[in-house]
This record gives C-alpha cells, structure tokens and sequence, in this order.
C-alpha cells in the first residue's frame, strides 16, 4: 500500500453529517443571522465610557490616534480615533463629543472576500461604513428613532403584528430599506440593504459577493 | 459554469468536512464550514472555467472559512481530538495512528499534506489553493512528511 493510500484509508472515515441546508431561504436566514450573531457578541465585548462634559482621556496603550469626520447619531462629528492593535485586529475606539457629552465608542469590523478570508476594516473604512449606516434610538419615552446621515424619523408607531418594520431611506443617490426587528428583550435589531446607487453600482451589499461586517456599534445610550 | 447545490453537496460534502476539520480539529465547526461553505457559492457571482475550478474554489473557501473559526475568540467547547477519534471507526490500527499522527502536525503542514495525499492535487495547485508559493508549498511537503516518517517509522514509507 502506498502512502497516498494508507492516508485516503485513514482519512475516509471522515464523513459530514449531512446536517445543512440546501434551501435559497433558510440559507439567507442563516446569513442574516449570522452577521446578527457577530455584531451582538461583539457589542457585548466592547468597553463602554460616557463621560459627562469635558474632557476624556483615553487610556495610553501605545495605539495610533487620528481624527475623522463622520456621521454619528444624525450629526457630523469630529472623532478622535484610537487604533487598540497594530493590525487593527482589536479594533478601535471612537471618541467624540455630542450634546456636551463625551462618549467612547468600541467598533471593529471585517470584510469578508469571495474565497472566504476575512480582513480586518481600517478605522477610515469603519468610519465610512458607520456613516452609511442608519442608528437606532430608543428615547426616555419608549419611541424609537431611525438616524440616517442627517435625517430622525419616529418609527414607533410603523411596527406591524410581528414586531418587525420595513423603511426605505434616501441619501442622496443612496437609496437603502431597513428591516427593524424588535427582539424579545425589547431590544432592536436592523439589516440594512442597500437599494440601489447611481454612482456605485456595486455597492449593492447584501448582494454582492464582498460582505462586510461592522460591529461593535453601541454608544451606551 | 455554475453547478447546483444538490449536485456539489453529493460531490464534495466529505472532502470540504475532511478539509475544515483538518483545520478546525472539531466536527460542529467543520459542519458549519461547509454550510457557510455552501452559502458562500449560493452568494457569490462568480463564473467558474469547469468543475475543477469549482471544487478548488469550495476547498480554497471551505480552508479559508475554518482558519476564520480558529481565530475566532468565542469558538465552542472544543471536543477533544482523542475523544472524537473514539467516535470513528479506522480500517486498521495504522489507520488511526496516521490519522492522530497527522492531526498532532502543525497546521501549515497538515493542510498541504492533506491537499496532496487526499485530494491528489499537485504543487502549483496547491500553491494555487492557499495562495502560496510553489517552493514553500514543496517545503511544507517535505518536512511534513519528515515528520511522519519520524513519528510513525516504517507505516510511512515516503513513497510519494
């Protein structure tokens, strides 16, 4: 017996269980789960620190700081930029100021390539991927808000039988919908899509076949 | 060319599990490989030139997608490879030796050992494969095979 198959002898009582799914449905299920899956274990990993005016200092940990301009919660914000590893691996905290509050923000991402590699997202990518994406807002009141770029919409009242709202939004030439989803621990959850862009046709994210992932995103609100 | 999924599954399934699992040394997470294995194809546009280019395109994702599970910080409750192996049923006793032999390689020889001598590919497919060089390819042949030669004496006879 040769080596090749001594080893294809061994390795053939190696089988799959056969325990997947084939159906176009379930698969985009899985999907959508998943990316929900990442962005809450990472939500819940990531060090939260409102500050209440003034100034906060982050922690020296040696990282590279820079300062971006983005949309945040409905308005142009200046954002100090903590990198937490030199590959970007540990992610990044945003730091900012809005309404006379300091917060910190943990964010962290990958894009993931059509042979399956994932790359870590620069704090640039983050920051344009953020700004692109709406913000969900639950007030004192209970109503819950949609931030995109500049715009607050009141969605409390547009959540049908099952706790779920659909919303088209416009930026520009971005047109993107919003599948919002009330959890059962009165949470919220969204899936952003978008439309369509007249002047990036491929940006069409949730069916092209560059995914990219964002996550991370809590302010403690 | 696109293939259907029904039709990969049948072909492949076993070899992207073998793949990820030499990988991800857990049957759970190499299950799950090959569904986001699966996913991925259903996903992607992508036109292949004929069915090898398929089945190097689902082994190139499916080893992709199972290093992601080992990075991953919060990975399952791994099953030890010793207990999983009580679970298979080997041919022989030297079956099992070069199957715990194998899995005891670090994993940059482990891989190129198993894309050689399960799925039959060559050097520069392989090289292809993991997007390496063909001469780093061919030293990571060899010094896995030095290693199994050492570990398992005269039931790995280096024949090629």
């Amino acid at each position: 017996m040769t080596d090749r198959e001594r080893y294809k002898q061994a390795f053939s009582t190696l089988h799959s269980s056969g325990q997947f799914t084939l159906e176009v449905e379930e698969m985009e299920q899985i999907r959508r789960n998943h990316r929900k899956n990442i962005a809450a274990a990472a939500a819940i990993a990531c060090a939260v620190v409102i500050g209440t005016g003034g100034t906060v200092y982050a922690a020296d940990i040696g990282g590279i700081q820079q300062k971006i301009s983005m949309w945040l919660h409905g308005a142009q914000t200046e954002v100090n930029v903590t990198q937490n590893s030199e590959d970007g691996s540990g992610g990044y905290t945003f730091t900012y100021t809005q309404e006379g509050e300091t917060k910190e923000l943990g964010v962290g991402g990958v894009s993931l390539d059509e042979d399956g590699n994932e790359t870590w997202l620069s704090a640039d990518e983050l920051a344009e991927g953020l700004s692109k994406s709406a913000d969900i807002y639950v007030d004192e009141d209970g109503r819950v808000w949609i931030y995109y770029y500049d715009q607050k919409i009141d969605v409390t009242d547009s959540f049908d039988g099952n706790g779920v709202c659909n919303l088209t939004l416009t930026h520009g030439d971005e047109i993107v919908s919003l599948e919002i989803t009330e959890d059962e621990d009165g949470g919220y959850s969204f899936m952003q899509t978008q439309v369509s862009s007249e002047t990036d046709a491929s940006a069409e994210s949730d069916t092209s076949t560059t995914a990219t992932t964002y996550y991370g995103i809590t302010d403690g609100r | 060319m696109r293939q259907s999924l029904h039709e990969l599954a049948a072909m492949y399934q076993d070899n992207l599990f073998a793949a990820a699992f030499n990988i991800c040394q857990n049957a759970q997470d190499a299950e799950d490989v090959i569904q986001d294995t699966f996913i991925q194809y259903h996903t992607t546009k992508k036109e292949f030139e004929n069915e090898q280019h398929i089945r190097a395109w689902l082994i190139r994702v499916a080893i992709n997608k199972a290093k992601n599970v080992t990075r991953t910080f919060w990975r399952r409750n791994k099953v030890s490879i010793e207990d999983y192996m009580e679970t298979l049923t080997f041919e022989t006793p030297e079956s099992a030796d070069l199957f715990e032999t194998v899995m005891q390689l670090p994993e940059k020889y482990r891989i190129v050992i198993h894309l050689y001598y399960y799925e039959d590919y060559a050097v520069s497919e392989i090289a292809d494969i993991l997007k390496l060089s063909a001469s780093n390819i061919k030293t990571r042949l060899s010094r896995g095979r030095a290693m199994l030669r050492k570990e398992l004496e005269g039931e790995w006879v280096d024949d090629r």
